[in-house]
């Protein structure tokens, strides 16, 4: 085969993967939310983690009995926070009038868990 | 990523246990149609609102010890609840990208369902706990509260400091603000060889972000839901390498119920799912709560393999459908009956 063919069924095997970014074919609204909220949170003196090696003392801290002496001090905090959100409802949905509100896990965003 | 039986054991007295990994993204890039649980809820006809909790991806990088904590993930979850059940989205909103046809502008739910997975249900947790009142029902995904939950701790992810890390990535994040270090470190806690693709790794290692100090540190608010009235749904989907942790004699299945009763005191249905078998496009539960259970649903899953290597395409089509209909059996009360396959694992 012609490299340059070659090149062309190479690209366009590519094409799709970069034209697919999230809510690409679905009835969806990216949004930048800006909320407000406020909270009781704990003043916890945790160390100071600015380096990997002030990190993995922390993760060593926290997962031992040490820490079980640690503060519980409330902390009160206020703000208004930028949210980015996706906001997606059916075209034809019978049950779009039920909104999930889906939030995910540790160590990912909006597209993982 | 599909079927995935590892073991199956009976215990005299105890709980009988089918571990299996279903892997599953809210809204991946890679194959959304196998993946995406927007695209499964879409298809399905519900609506659906997905956001990157504060710390992470496109919002506000705050405070990683003061303010990136549980206590205001809750609270910012809440106010993203009022704001949906006002109808108040949009209009508060900077809109991104094109504009949404006029259907959006208008939308205000008649119900609203939470979603939680892991850290995301111990915040959906937590807004029962607190503003109970704001959710109509709820799910929570890859989440055991019990006295054992210090047995997978920051210890188990190989963390590294984010801004060091990656500092092309990462770079935006201040002090306190963790990630995981490797494609391994990923696997080693989320997935179980034999059980996921490779490219699910390595998609999950590009998109990988950052947890805080404040979030390791928080403790989940165990306050009594006495606001929540809807049903709930608790699946812990712990990966097959947790079997030694779950199988623990305090996180039995009393302990578990007795702990999380004591938090939803007032849910007018709960369902507890151990396990969860994955086929294509649907997942099906296998309820673990007493021998005589275990037994029908080891019955059950034996009966499955066989029908799926032995029966026609349109057998394996009603079989699907009638369990889905099962499943929905079950999470309907308060009014509301939704889906609840797919689900995504911590």
């Amino acid at each position: 085969m012609h490299s340059v063919t070659r090149f062309l069924i190479g690209l366009s095997a590519l094409l799709p993967a970069l034209a697919t970014p999230t809510g690409h074919t679905k009835n969806c609204v990216q949004l930048q939310i800006p909320v407000t909220a406020s909270a009781n949170n704990t003043r916890y003196n945790s160390v100071k983690v600015e380096s990997n090696i002030d990190l993995v003392d922390f993760v060593w801290d926290t997962s031992t009995w040490s820490h079980a002496n640690r503060s519980t001090e409330v902390l009160p905090v206020h703000g208004t926070y930028s949210i980015s959100a996706q906001l997606c409802i059916p075209a034809n949905g019978k049950k779009s009038h039920v909104l999930q509100i889906a939030t995910h896990g540790l160590g990912f965003d909006k597209r993982y868990v | 990523m599909g079927l995935a039986l590892t073991r199956g054991t009976f215990r005299t007295g105890k709980v009988y246990r089918v571990l299996m990994v279903c892997y599953r993204y809210w809204d991946p890039e890679l194959k959304p149609e196998e993946y995406s649980y927007v695209d499964a809820a879409l298809s399905k006809g519900y609506s659906i609102l997905t956001y990157d909790r504060l710390g992470t991806g496109k919002s506000t990088k705050a405070d990683g010890y003061s303010e990136v904590q549980l206590g205001l993930q809750v609270a910012i979850l809440k106010e993203l609840t009022v704001l949906a059940r006002e109808g108040k989205l949009l209009a508060s909103s900077k809109i991104l990208g094109k504009s949404p046809d006029k259907s959006f502008n208008s939308y205000k739910p008649k119900k609203v369902v939470h979603v939680g997975h892991s850290l995301g249900s111990a915040t959906t947790s937590g807004l029962l706990s607190l503003h109970g009142n704001l959710s109509d029902g709820a799910i929570l995904t890859g989440f055991l509260p019990n006295n054992q939950s210090g047995k997978v701790g920051a210890n188990a992810f190989g963390f590294e400091f984010a801004r060091q890390h990656d500092p092309r990535r990462f770079g935006d994040r201040p002090a306190g603000y963790a990630v995981q270090a490797s494609l391994s470190s990923i696997q080693q806690i989320f997935l179980k060889k034999g059980s996921f693709e490779v490219e699910a790794l390595e998609y999950a290692e590009k998109i990988k972000q950052t947890g805080t100090v404040g979030e390791l540190s928080s403790a989940l608010i165990g306050k009594p839901a006495a606001e929540f009235k809807g049903p709930l749904q608790v699946s812990h989907l712990h990966p097959m390498r947790y079997g030694s942790w779950v199988d623990k004699s305090t996180s039995t299945s009393s302990a578990r119920t007795t702990t999380l009763s004591a938090m939803v005191i007032a849910t007018t249905h709960m369902t507890w799912r151990h396990s969860i078998v994955s086929i294509p496009q649907r997942l099906i539960s296998v309820y673990t709560c007493s021998p005589v259970q275990a037994m029908v649903s080891l019955f059950r899953l034996m009966l499955r393999r066989v029908m799926r290597s032995c029966l026609p395409t349109w057998a394996l089509k009603v079989s699907r459908e009638l369990h889905e209909f099962k499943l929905q059996e079950r999470v309907k009360g308060g009014g509301i009956c939704f889906s609840v396959y797919r689900f995504s694992m911590f």
